[in-house]
């Protein structure tokens, strides 16, 4: 036999599948790396810019700013024509950070390496992994290629991927890798060993609290965790399996309270008290309420449509399989409503978002509007994956380049957009003219802190 | 049994007073549109002569709807509210007609009745507020005797549709096949007599009283430049946000349009493209239709038929509209009648496709349209998003397997891995 048939003939068998299936996420996630690369970012929001000087303050370990620095540093934003709105005032002469830390952390060892990028990359490498664990457990490895590219081609992860200055994508991607092997734990707990077991529930949490560490609003989603979690502990007790009861609680909730200790401390710190927070401070319009969820009906769900375009596949497998729970199907309906939670808790909650429903926003490029919901992403490609896998293989294979075809565009899009600045009501700069506009494309790739020592570049 | 055909006939009435209430109190009565056309049925009630006396780019069918809701009142108000009770009318008698479909393509009457009900509610205000819903129930009121096997009713319906708007045309074809397939050519030229001897019928008085005229009205959309909705203009838009092309709305004589050096190339390109597209639409028709040599000498066509020919028809308009360079928002209406008679393994999934569509050109007109002329970016990705369904509605028609494939759900469930 030739070298070449022997190749051939291993490829075609089902090692060689898999092995090929694995290199085809790989080959994903260095596309994903390419085409950051390739497309140049214009889009930088306030935010971005309010963490890159908070990434630069910790590192310098400041985590509360005087009034003169912080006054020194927002001069020299705003004559880029952006506004350090996440930063607010916490007394007569502090301003600290307004958003949870936890990605800044995180950020600030590849801050040390100047290689901020890699921190993001680095998530994605563990997100894919983890929908590839999932996906191959729960059915093959085709159907975990195909979930594992989905989710990192989705559009809005690409473009939050290549954002190395927001929280967004870790946010999401702690949420996802967390949620990711806490469902693996229940599919597996029969199978695996203590040990194993156990190492799983803690890093579940760990991933799970450092998604709180890093996005507030992801509270509610791990909520839902919360909430399966206590039910499983609850069928453990009535079945009498106290042993496994008290270890798997401990090693959870130890991962868990890990990063949200980090946390309390830091609130602490910051803010004279554990359970105070940025977000209580500031002015900003970002708070949750009933009254916008028509606004943002009108408004959001396009931006989600464009950004997500597994939301319908998604959403309508997950109301499948919850109609048709009588039938065998692969998670149960514990795990199915724990999925439905998830997407309820980021999806539900962002409908309700005060930002997105104001009419400053509505003109705004896509990203702008639909990059909050992305920590519910995985939920719905895990269903819209399994769905997919259904098809014929000609027709998954097309659906699936089309939607890499589209995750590419509309992050390409949504990278060039021009960088509209959010009206900041607060911030008496608004009318930017049209030269600070073009040196924000031209030096969007460049940042200079000041300090008390003078200018430095970063 | 008797209980059975209670249900049916009360769902019936509860769908026709959930019309009643949706077409006259939920949905916008007037518009601009409607001023042309009462324009239009005033000066024909003042005994000027359409077509010799002024001018009208509409073919004789249509100037007839115009002129009716005229007889009940000649205020303004009144005549956008009569208007909006035509177009009901024309609104409930698709409704009969989707229900005998149904019957013939054995699926259930009262989910048709649904997905008809929600893709009509789902399209919005603009139902009542053009006349487009008439030409597409006439379409599938010639589909329907089609069907029934009375070819000689099914082509002079359609001659009817034709001289109400022009893309009914896009079915003659469809038609022309199967009975040149299933009869041969001799038994099809009865059927092309009728259809002839009512175009002269209608065109024949049109023609002559103002004939440079009548041809305008036909010819006025081909001088057209690209609109700002068609499937070529949202490709432009797409680019230029990518900083690959350059393109930017303008307002055109008739229209929002969109301007690019491309343009002009795309708009002339238009109809050789969509001449292609209904070729092939054609062609993978005639191929599945050789299937069904046996059926000669049955007068009505099976179950089976008479999806294949609902399908392909509904696939040659959905091509007509996506490869036009214009696509206005009442273009989607004629789908409306048709989408509930989709058939097939994934006709859940075409019709999720088609409301979803639905529910994105009423976002983009009337909702946000201005925000499309200004070039924001949510709105042109709506517009692009509602095209690149309409091509996947397309694709999932003329692929769509047969309905002896279809399963009991039309929408594969999560199965196990043991499975």
């Amino acid at each position: 036999m030739s070298h070449y048939t022997k190749m051939a003939a291993y490829i075609m068998s089902e090692t060689g599948r898999n092995w090929c299936c694995r290199g085809f996420v790989a080959l994903g996630l260095v596309l994903a790396l390419v085409l950051m690369l390739v497309i140049p970012q214009h889009m930088k929001e306030n935010s971005d810019w309010s963490l890159q000087y908070a990434v630069q303050n910790f590192a310098d370990g400041q985590f509360v700013l005087d009034r003169d620095t912080f006054y020194l540093q927002s001069g020299e934003a705003q004559a880029s024509g952006a506004s350090l709105d996440q930063y607010t005032q916490i007394d007569n002469q502090n301003y600290a950070y307004t958003e949870a830390p936890g990605y800044i952390f995180y950020l600030l060892p590849f801050h040390y390496v100047h290689a901020h990028a890699l921190a993001n990359v680095l998530l994605a490498a563990g997100a894919a992994a983890v929908v590839y664990l999932l996906l191959r457990r729960i059915r093959d490895e085709r159907t975990a290629c195909v979930g594992a590219l989905l989710w990192i081609f989705s559009p809005v992860a690409l473009a939050m991927l290549q954002r190395a200055y927001a929280d967004t994508f870790a946010a999401a991607a702690f949420l996802g890798i967390g949620g990711g092997l806490y469902i693996y734990y229940c599919l597996r707990r029969g199978e695996l060993s203590l040990m194993a077991a156990y190492g799983l529930l803690f890093l579940a949490g760990l991933g799970l609290g450092w998604s709180v560490f890093a996005n507030y609003a992801n509270t509610w989603a791990v909520g839902a965790f919360l909430a399966h979690f206590i039910y499983l502990q609850t069928k453990a007790r009535l079945e009498g399996r106290k042993k496994e009861i008290v270890f798997s609680a401990l090693c959870f909730c130890l991962g868990m309270l890990l990063p949200l200790a980090g946390l309390l401390m830091y609130q602490n710190a910051v803010f004279g008290a554990p359970l105070r927070f940025g977000f209580q401070y500031t002015g900003l319009p970002v708070g949750f309420s009933w009254q916008y969820i028509q606004a943002n009906i009108r408004q959001t769900t396009v931006a989600w449509l464009i950004g997500y375009p597994l939301l319908i596949p998604g959403l309508a497998a997950l109301v499948w399989a919850l109609y048709h729970r009588t039938h065998k199907n692969v998670f149960g309906t514990d795990l199915l409503l724990l999925l439905a939670g998830w997407v309820a808790a980021v999806f539900g909650l962002y409908l309700m978002y005060e930002l997105t429903a104001s009419s400053d926003i509505a003109g705004m490029p896509f990203i702008v509007l639909a990059r909050y919901a992305l920590p519910g992403l995985m939920p719905l490609t895990l269903l819209s994956a399994l769905w997919l896998e259904q098809l014929s293989q000609r027709a998954l294979r097309g659906i699936t380049a089309a939607l890499l075809v589209w995750g590419v565009i509309f992050f390409a899009q949504s990278a060039l957009a021009y960088p509209e600045v959010p009206i900041n009501p607060l911030n008496p700069w608004r009318n930017i003219t049209q030269s600070q506009q073009d040196s924000l494309l031209l030096d969007s790739a460049r940042s200079i802190y000041v300090t008390s020592g003078g200018v430095i570049d970063a | 049994m008797l209980n059975t055909r209670y249900l049916k006939w009360g769902l019936l009435a509860l769908v026709c007073l959930l019309n009643l209430v949706v077409y006259m109190s939920v949905f916008q009565h007037g518009g601009s549109d409607i001023g042309l056309y009462y324009k239009y049925a005033s000066w024909m009630g003042e005994g000027f002569i359409p077509y010799r006396d002024f001018s009208v780019e509409y073919p004789p069918i249509a100037l007839l709807i115009f002129y009716l809701p005229y007889l009940a009142t000649h205020d303004f108000s009144g005549y956008c509210t009569a208007f909006a009770v035509e177009m009901m009318l024309f609104g409930m008698a698709g409704i009969f007609l989707v229900l005998g479909m149904a019957r013939r393509l054995r699926v259930s009457s009262g989910v048709a009745l649904l997905c008809y009900t929600l893709a009509v509610f789902a399209i919005g205000s603009i139902t009542v507020q053009r006349f487009d819903l008439a030409p597409a129930v006439i379409t599938l009121a010639a589909l329907y005797a089609f069907c029934r096997g009375k070819f000689e009713v099914a082509w002079v319906v359609l001659a009817i549709g034709l001289m109400t708007k022009l893309y009914p045309a896009v079915l003659a074809p469809l038609f022309l096949i199967y009975q040149w397939q299933r009869d041969g050519v001799r038994r099809l030229l009865p059927s092309l007599a009728a259809f002839l001897l009512t175009l002269v019928l209608i065109a024949g008085p049109a023609l002559w009283l103002g004939k440079g005229e009548f041809i305008h009205s036909f010819a006025v959309q081909s001088g057209r430049s690209l609109q700002l909705e068609s499937l070529y203009a949202s490709l432009l838009l797409l680019l230029n946000s990518l900083g690959l092309v350059s393109a930017a709305p303008v307002q055109g004589p008739m229209s929002f349009d969109v301007s690019s050096p491309l343009a002009e190339p795309l708009a002339q390109s238009a109809f050789i493209i969509m001449g292609l597209a209904l070729f092939s639409v054609y062609v993978l028709f005639l191929r599945r239709t050789r299937r069904d040599l046996g059926l000669s000498g049955q007068s009505a066509l099976s179950a089976e038929t008479t999806s294949r020919i609902i399908n392909f028809s509904m696939a040659a308009v959905a091509v007509f509209i996506i490869a036009n360079k214009v696509f206005s928002p009442q273009f989607i209406l004629w789908l409306c009648p048709l989408i509930p008679l989709f058939s097939g393994r994934w006709y859940k999934v075409g019709w999720a496709i088609f409301i979803l569509a639905a529910c994105l050109t009423w976002y983009v007109y009337p909702m946000y349209y201005l925000g499309l002329a200004d070039g924001q970016q949510v709105v042109m990705n709506a517009l692009i998003l509602r095209n690149v369904l309409v091509l996947l509605l397309i694709l999932l028609l003329v692929l769509n397997p047969s309905r002896s494939a279809v399963s009991s759900a039309g929408m594969p469930a999560l199965a196990t891995a043991d499975d």
